[in-house]
């Protein structure tokens, strides 16, 4: 920062220079500043060689908004000096970057590379799918017969992100491996296939989730009681019967049935809601980008704020918008005009 | 109001001649203009500063030919009028 000084200062500098007395130079800075208000009253403008030209411009009203209350205000019209200064004064000052020129930049060059090491895009989008056809992989190779439960989960589109598809294959495989371990250990009769099914079901959706929940032990004792009755009955949903099969698996092996247990029954119940609403709850944090659900073309005086407001009913997602477009929004305060955003399609987390 | 008219109303305020009044304002203005290129902003009470600021450089996309081209950053001379110059005008 340039360190402020009065024109006292310089004028003492001036003086020594020239060898005025200290009253000339001081009437004379007076003078010289005086003329160029009093030109300006006059003719509007004020040209000087050596310096440049001191303007007046008119400032037409314009609508602005109070930051603090949202309120919206006119500011009126006024008149504002303005300064140019001469080309000879503007390349004096501007000769320690002199040497700068601009370039022309290929159309490859890309200067978020350097600022960002992933691509702006969502990732979470290409990944369902993948891990969507897995699901029904599991029942075909266990127990074909039972089919009762499988109509349910492609309802089910709540996957928790990245997760290789082989790795969700392969910890399927092994909890299935670990039911039949149980199966012939408990040697249950040939009721048992319908149950079994809706485990298969219910793992590739449940995997990706880590939260463990410690589950009761005892639920064996009641599994076998209530058998007879679920096999018979069509209409229970999965959410009642996965939790009771799941600490089975758990006792004998630690690892990838727990999360079965404790996830699934809030899977089931959500699913309904999450494939077709947008966000209810402003809150700027807990949701995920999922995919981009429109474009929008920014219009004069539009700010991401109210984008957000009239894609989501909410002004406070519009940190997503920012994210999502981070290729064309450097700075959220300064968002152009024409400028096209994809407006990304948000889910809770 | 152009150059010569601000040198004869300057100098009949003086009371110099209008060869010694431009004289002295080139003299006067290239220490103006010297003192700024040091990188100090100067402060006339009741009219304004003058001061050097440094635009940063940036990206610009020629509208016709869409071709990209970055601009070098540059210090520029700017003039911020005081408070009782712009309410004056206002």
């Amino acid at each position: 920062m340039p360190n402020k000084q009065s024109i006292q200062e310089m004028l003492e500098r001036w003086i020594t220079q020239q060898g005025i007395s200290t009253q000339h130079a001081r009437a004379f800075t007076d003078a010289f500043f005086a003329t160029i208000v009093e030109g300006l009253e006059k003719d509007r403008y004020v040209k000087i060689k050596g310096l440049g030209t001191f303007k007046l411009t008119e400032i037409e009203s314009r609508e602005s908004i109070n930051v603090n209350t949202g309120e919206r205000f006119e500011i009126e019209g006024h008149t504002k000096v303005s300064f140019t200064p001469e080309t000879e004064v503007r390349e004096r000052i501007n000769k320690p970057f002199a040497h700068f020129e601009t370039v022309v930049l290929n159309e490859n060059v890309s200067f978020t590379d350097l600022e960002e090491t992933s691509p702006p895009d969502s990732p979470p989008s290409p990944i369902e799918p993948t891990t969507k056809p897995v699901k029904p992989e599991p029942p075909k190779k266990v127990s074909p017969p039972a089919k009762k439960q499988t109509p349910k989960h492609p309802v089910k589109p709540k996957v928790k992100p990245p997760f290789p598809w082989w790795r969700t294959i392969l910890i399927g495989l092994l909890t299935l491996a670990i039911i039949y371990m149980i199966y012939d250990l408990t040697t249950y009769d040939d009721n048992e296939p319908p149950i079994q099914t809706t485990i298969e079901v219910a793992v590739p959706d449940t995997i990706p989730t880590i939260t463990v929940e410690p589950v009761p032990t005892d639920s064996i004792e009641i599994l076998s009681d209530t058998d007879g009755v679920w096999t018979s009955d069509t209409t229970l949903t999965e959410e009642m019967i996965v939790p009771e099969f799941g600490p089975e698996g758990r006792q004998n092996d630690g690892q990838p049935t727990p999360t079965r247990t404790t996830t699934t029954p809030k899977r089931t119940t959500t699913t309904a809601p999450v494939s077709t609403t947008t966000p209810v709850h402003p809150d700027s944090t807990s949701y995920e980008i999922i995919g981009t659900k429109a474009t929008h073309v920014l219009q004069p005086g539009e700010t991401l704020i109210r984008v957000s407001l009239q894609y989501y009913g909410t002004k406070d997602l519009w940190p997503y918008l920012l994210i999502h477009n981070r290729t064309k929004l450097r700075n959220p305060n300064v968002v152009p005009v024409g400028a096209e955003l994809q407006i990304p399609e948000l889910r809770k987390k | 109001m152009n150059n010569k008219d601000f040198i004869a109303t300057l100098s009949g305020k003086l009371d110099l001649t209008q060869g010694k009044t431009s004289e002295l304002t080139t003299s006067f203005l290239s220490q103006l203009i010297g003192e700024l290129e040091e990188d100090k902003s100067i402060h006339i009470p009741s009219f304004g500063t003058f001061e050097v600021k440094k635009k940063g450089e940036r990206v610009s996309v020629n509208p016709a030919t869409q071709a990209r081209m970055l601009v070098p950053p540059k210090l520029s001379l700017s003039f911020k009028p005081s408070v009782t110059l712009k309410d004056k005008f206002k």
